[in-house]
């Protein structure tokens, strides 16, 4: 006899939902129901047929959250009833007006969801509100945040550290957040910048790459150790940038002239280490946060079209020979969004 | 300051030159070998014999200076920088070019590495000099310096400075300096009480290292200093005046607009102890005012000030209407030292703009001028001791009828009886009552 079975996995997203809530003390069964549905909606948020990435705050006091961030504006849109189906249409108000610094919020406020947008910050270097409300949150402002941190993979976190990551779809636990490899990517390539500006140039990266890994389209980068002067011969099958690009220099000129000159610069070196990183092949970086190359082709040894995957996976697993000798570390996205590293930290 | 008063620190002392020695060749041993060379000393003697007074005292002058600017340079730009609350010096300022006389002074004294009656002596040393050095020729020739006006400078200048074999903060500070960065403080602590009980110039200058140690170092001795920053400031805070709480959230936003999330963070979780969210600025637009305001002040502390006023006071009548809160105080200080002039005059060209910044200061702001700024504004009030500028303030407090906002708004009373004098006129009482709160803020007002 045949049998009709439907798998939804809202029961068990309920579940966890709820556990989260209660470890940020934020708990609420409105809050709980709206949760749901934004985490539902943000896994594969598109309008009119565009990808969109916005980052979602729910908070309790939008004036306290915005008085700990420095230079810090909001634009209200709304305020509904408190249900689920208002946070379904704060974000649907609000997420394609959340782009280049802007972020969605969500106010608890008595019965009612007030939201809009917000941002903070003068410079590409500024700490953003994830950073400040979430990352380094303070029990005295209650916030959490829920944004897309790659395809498919939804992280909620709160202000006292709690998290959930959402996967949508049939991955395993430890390959679900591409947070920790991507951190790993980021400390080789600043492995050797001064200290004093070295949480600055990974904070830069951190930006540069992580909108890289929303795209989806998929990415291949190395670092190799500062003592090497030329690019690897094996790496000369690309595009070598001469002189190289500084990103330490670029940040160490703003820091000390704190001008617009100096943040539009360091903007469009961003925005140029992006299109490098959406190209095809292999973007080169040096371990004291320069960039050398990319556009790079590997030549594949004799007999590796027995490794599984397509051709980026192929190239990784050659780059992944070459650490310890012409480099450090290692990053593929696929196309397929899986995120994985290989190299040694210092 | 009492001599039995608690103090975090004790300066150095000088080096005693018998009071009965009024020439230069009894004086010029008493130079240390390192500061002062044989030859330089036979010129000094030379220069006396032949009367040449203010070419003497001038070469005196730059070379203690030059000694005590390199000193200081030290310590690091950056460590200067939040000393003084001058956000304009960074580590690529030439300390010996940014760094006027009277901040070099100030800072010395700050730091223990001069005694307060030796800062007090330099600074009149200073002003005198300015004086001769800005006088037309036919001026120059009619009222040239006296040999006891060149003697008073050498010796101010070897006592504190050029007898010193080397010129270094006090031990007590340095101890205290390195105490915050490599070990942690709580609240009973010896130290913090002393620092509690202490004039507010330490209490000042406390919050100021421990703002410099966050801006500037890293890892552990960072994480040391954000620790002892939450026992610390929060100890002090009620007792803190509004320019000191606005540096503090000037320096969050600037950490947090620097990317330094490990600073800021810190800082925050002060700020959030303090409630002290109000005292972080909107935007950084009150660092273009500070930068403007520490112009006017290089212009007047430097030579020929009455002639370099004009353009940076006029840059900053320009700026625009409002000063941002966090600029105010130093905006002020800057235009009251144009305004107020000194003992040996005004500069006439620069008087409109200064006027005209003046006008537009509303009446809450001078509220907080008044009780917040400036009984911790040593530059206006050591002016306030002169008779001239006193003069002058008596026709501001007259012009702005700060006679009445002080009677009902000011909560200070020895602020409140300073403009009430001032307004009858009494500039006597105008003196003591500026040199007691001088006294109260921990720096010296008369010679001892």
């Amino acid at each position: 006899m045949p049998t009709h079975k439907t798998l939804s996995l809202r029961e068990q997203l309920n579940v966890a939902v709820v556990e989260f809530l209660d470890s940020e003390g934020m708990s609420c069964p409105k809050t709980r129901d709206g949760l749901v549905t934004l985490i539902n909606a943000l896994g594969h948020y598109r309008e009119e047929g565009k990808a969109l990435f916005p980052e979602v705050f729910v908070l309790d006091s939008l004036n306290e959250a915005l008085s700990i961030l420095p230079e810090s504006e909001h634009v209200e849109i709304g305020e509904d009833k408190k249900q689920a189906a208002t946070m379904a249409k704060a974000l649907k108000k609000c997420a394609p007006l959340a782009r280049r610094g802007w972020a969605v919020y969500i106010e608890r406020r008595g019965g009612m969801f007030g939201y809009g947008l917000f941002r903070s910050g003068s410079t590409i270097l500024s700490l953003s509100p994830a950073e400040l409300l979430v990352n380094r949150g303070d029990p005295a402002i209650p916030v959490f945040m829920l944004r897309q941190v790659a395809e498919n993979v939804i992280q909620v976190s709160g202000f006292s550290h709690s998290s959930l990551l959402v996967h949508f779809g049939a991955t395993k636990d430890v390959e679900v957040s591409p947070l920790p490899k991507l951190n790993d990517f980021i400390a080789c390539i600043v492995r050797d910048v001064p200290g004093e500006i070295q949480e600055q140039v990974g904070s830069f990266y951190m930006n540069v790459l992580s909108g890289v890994l929303r795209a989806g389209h998929g990415t291949l980068a190395a670092v190799m150790p500062t003592r090497r002067r030329t690019v690897p011969k094996s790496f000369r099958d690309g595009i070598t940038i001469s002189p190289r690009i500084s990103v330490p220099d670029k940040i160490r000129q703003m820091l000390a002239k704190s001008d617009f000159n100096s943040n539009a610069k360091l903007q469009a070196c961003s925005a140029l280490i992006t299109g490098m990183l959406l190209s095809d092949g292999i973007t080169l970086f040096g371990s004291d946060g320069t960039v050398w190359a990319y556009n790079i082709f590997l030549k594949h040894p004799k007999g590796s079209e027995s490794v599984a995957g397509g051709a980026r996976t192929r190239t990784f697993k050659v780059m992944c020979e070459l650490v310890g000798k012409d480099l450090v570390g290692a990053l593929i996205q696929s196309q397929d969004g899986r995120i994985d590293f290989y190299g040694k930290r210092k | 300051m009492s001599k039995h008063e608690i103090t975090l620190w004790q300066p150095k002392l000088p080096v005693r030159i018998p009071v009965t020695f009024n020439n230069a060749k009894d004086m010029v041993p008493y130079a240390n070998s390192h500061q002062l060379t044989g030859r330089d000393r036979t010129q000094i003697v030379s220069a006396f014999e032949n009367h040449h007074y203010e070419m003497v005292s001038s070469f005196v002058w730059t070379k203690a200076l030059s000694s005590l600017k390199a000193q200081l340079a030290k310590l690091g730009a950056a460590f200067i920088s939040e000393m003084l609350d001058r956000p304009d010096i960074n580590t690529s300022s030439s300390i010996d070019q940014v760094l006027t006389d009277y901040e070099a002074l100030r800072l010395a004294q700050e730091l223990g590495v001069i005694t307060g009656t030796g800062a007090l002596r330099l600074r009149q040393a200073l002003e005198r000099l300015t004086h001769f050095g800005q006088l037309s020729p036919d001026e120059a020739d009619e009222t040239p310096m006296t040999a006891e006006e060149a003697i008073g400078l050498l010796r101010a200048c070897i006592e504190n400075i050029l007898g010193q074999e080397k010129i270094e903060a006090a031990l007590d500070f340095k101890k205290f300096r390195d105490g915050l960065e490599k070990k942690l403080y709580d609240g009973d602590e010896h130290e913090i009480q002393t620092m509690l009980s202490s004039p507010y110039f330490f209490q000042r200058a406390s919050v100021r290292i421990l703002l410099a140690l966050v801006k500037t170092t890293k890892s552990a001795q960072l994480e040391n200093a954000l620790a002892n920053a939450n026992v610390i400031i929060p100890l002090l805070w009620d007792r803190l005046a509004g320019p000191e709480k606005h540096q503090l959230g000037r320096a969050y936003a600037e950490l947090a607009s620097e990317g330094k999330a490990t600073a800021t963070a810190g800082l925050k979780k002060v700020l959030l102890k303090v409630r002290g969210f109000d005292y972080v600025p909107e935007d950084l637009r009150s660092t273009s005012f500070i930068k403007a305001a520490n112009a006017i002040l290089t212009a007047h502390e430097e030579m020929n000030n009455f002639y370099n006023e004009p353009a940076p006071t006029k840059y900053l009548d320009d700026m625009g209407s409002v000063i941002p809160i966090p600029a105010f105080p130093v905006c002020m200080s800057a235009v009251l030292c144009v305004r107020l002039g000194n003992q040996f005059g005004i500069s006439y060209d620069a008087q409109r703009y200064a006027n005209s910044i003046l006008k537009r200061v509303s009446k809450e702001r001078w509220v907080y001028f008044l009780n917040d700024c400036l009984k911790t504004d040593d530059r206006v009030l050591y002016k306030l001791m002169q008779e001239n500028p006193a003069a002058r303030w008596t026709e501001l407090v007259r012009e702005f009828s700060l006679a009445t906002v002080a009677a009902r708004e000011v909560t200070d009373r020895t602020t409140r009886q300073l403009i009430a004098e001032a307004e009858a006129g009494k500039s006597n009482l105008v003196h003591n009552l500026s040199a007691r709160l001088i006294d109260k803020l921990g720096y010296e007002s008369k010679s001892k």
